[in-house]
């Protein structure tokens, strides 16, 4: 990612005024907890709106503070986690209470007079709208925390997919990562790709950017070569799964290869469809 | 106050946060509570409603005390935003009622009103406003104390969004050169 074409971008003055949708807001809080340079910048046009704030400071009036203190004494802490999902719970099984209570007392109406029992019957709907509503409120709450419980799944997906990004930019950057090119075969002359591989870790990345879509039903599969023995490490997913994927470990390799195999691959690899190679120096 | 001094403040606080101890909220007050009436007063343009706004967000700062943590930021940036938020969706509503006049320019603003702190260490308002040119500052006004989105303030001063977003870029960093010389 170009780093500063993105400060360039303005996104981050309008992540801090407030102005984003809550897909960019995650982007940017993504984004600036992976680049340093993207955090400091961040931080800086922050302080710059926490000054221009400071500068139009005016007296508060001055039985705010106790108004306050005397408010904040009698307010309980939310814990640190899960308390949303928990007091919605609670809410749902108040209203169901609240709504069970409202029709018993409306019962008592029955020993009135004819008039009365208009009224009861009044009563009875009212009772009936009431019941209804705080079902449908119980019902949205339950909504919410489904939906909540869908968010907290998804936010963990996105830990897992950032220790990933982590895991891969470090292939990417960190000089425990040996580059190695793989080049074009004569048949395909235009492809290429970059394996990244620490061999203490025994950990492989590979840069598939230069390798053309498969043909349908097709998938390029990685060797390692050790002396002459190919061994599989794994089929390369579409681009997808991202530009940088990680591979099966190895530990010894010479050389490594790519073949365009049947999806799922092949125990031996087809020589004549070698895509790319690269040696290992 | 020196940087330093704020930023051990704000250690201070943070902790009597997580530890719920109350002294938190006075201590935040004392250091802050001018700076956010200030802000809050500038967004919805009246006494008693920036007041009850502000007492709702440091109640709100208190509850959600234990969840802030230095990774969300600077505690003033953290508290800024509750309360900004807060007032914005204020006048918002007020705005959807039809409650509101038009944002007009902070200068006419500040003359109508007749207390301002005194006794600011860092650069004040009358910095800004005599430094910055007034396209610029409109920009930031509306964005900042008008709540305004970016492809809104794009419709209302009939400009592509593209140049809005770099004009606002740019006003910003007006603005940091204005701090960092004063």
């Amino acid at each position: 990612m170009n780093v500063k074409e993105y400060i360039e971008s303005g996104i981050l003055e309008a992540y801090a005024l407030g102005q984003v949708s809550d897909q960019e807001r995650q982007e940017v809080q993504c984004l600036t907890s992976i680049y340093p340079e993207l955090k400091e910048e961040l931080e800086s046009v922050q302080q710059n709106l926490d000054e221009y704030a400071k500068a139009h400071a005016q007296k508060a009036p001055s039985d705010l503070k106790a108004k306050i203190l005397a408010q904040v004494r009698e307010t309980e802490q939310l814990p640190v986690m899960e308390a949303v999902k928990e007091k919605a719970i609670d809410k749902t099984q108040e209203e169901r209470l609240d709504a069970g209570r409202g029709q018993n007392r409306n019962k008592s109406l029955v020993y009135w007079s004819v008039a009365a029992s208009f009224l009861f019957i009044l009563g009875l709907g009212l009772s009936y709208w009431q019941f209804n509503e705080s079902e449908k409120l119980a019902d949205q709450v339950e909504e919410q925390s489904l939906k909540l419980e869908g968010a907290l799944e998804k936010l963990e997906k996105r830990e897992n997919q950032l220790a990933k990004v982590d895991r891969r930019l470090n292939a990417l950057t960190g000089s425990d990562y040996k580059r190695i090119p793989l080049k074009g075969t004569e048949k395909f002359n235009s492809s290429y790709a970059e394996i990244h591989w620490n061999k203490d870790a025994e950990s492989v990345f590979i840069n598939v950017s230069g390798l053309p879509t498969p043909p349908e039903g097709k998938q390029y599969q990685l060797w390692a070569l050790d002396g002459d023995q190919p061994i599989s490490k794994g089929m390369i997913e579409s681009e997808d799964a991202g530009t940088i994927q990680e591979m099966l470990a190895t530990a010894k390799a010479d050389a490594f290869a790519i073949t365009l195999e049947k999806e799922g691959g092949v125990e031996k690899p087809t020589l004549e469809q070698m895509v790319v190679l690269g040696k290992v120096s | 106050m020196s940087r330093e001094e704020l930023n051990s403040i704000e250690k201070r606080i943070a902790q009597f946060l997580a530890e719920g101890n109350e002294h938190a909220i006075e201590l935040l007050y004392d250091h802050y509570a001018d700076a956010l009436y200030g802000v809050v007063l500038r967004i919805v343009r009246d006494d008693d409603l920036a007041s009850d706004i502000i007492q709702e967000a440091f109640v709100k700062i208190w509850k959600n005390g234990k969840r802030y943590s230095k990774e969300k930021g600077k505690l003033f940036t953290w508290c800024l935003n509750i309360t900004r938020n807060r007032a914005i969706d204020e006048l918002r509503s007020k705005q959807r009622k039809g409650e509101i006049q038009n944002l007009d320019s902070s200068v006419n603003f500040i003359d109508r009103q007749h207390s301002t702190n005194p006794n600011i260490d860092h650069v004040g308002l009358r910095e800004i406003v005599d430094s910055l040119d007034q396209e610029k500052r409109e920009l930031i006004e509306m964005a900042y104390f008008g709540g305004y989105t970016q492809a809104e303030i794009s419709k209302k001063m009939e400009l592509p969004l593209g140049t809005v977003k770099t004009r606002m870029r740019n006003a910003l960093k007006d603005l940091k050169n204005i701090f960092s010389v004063g």
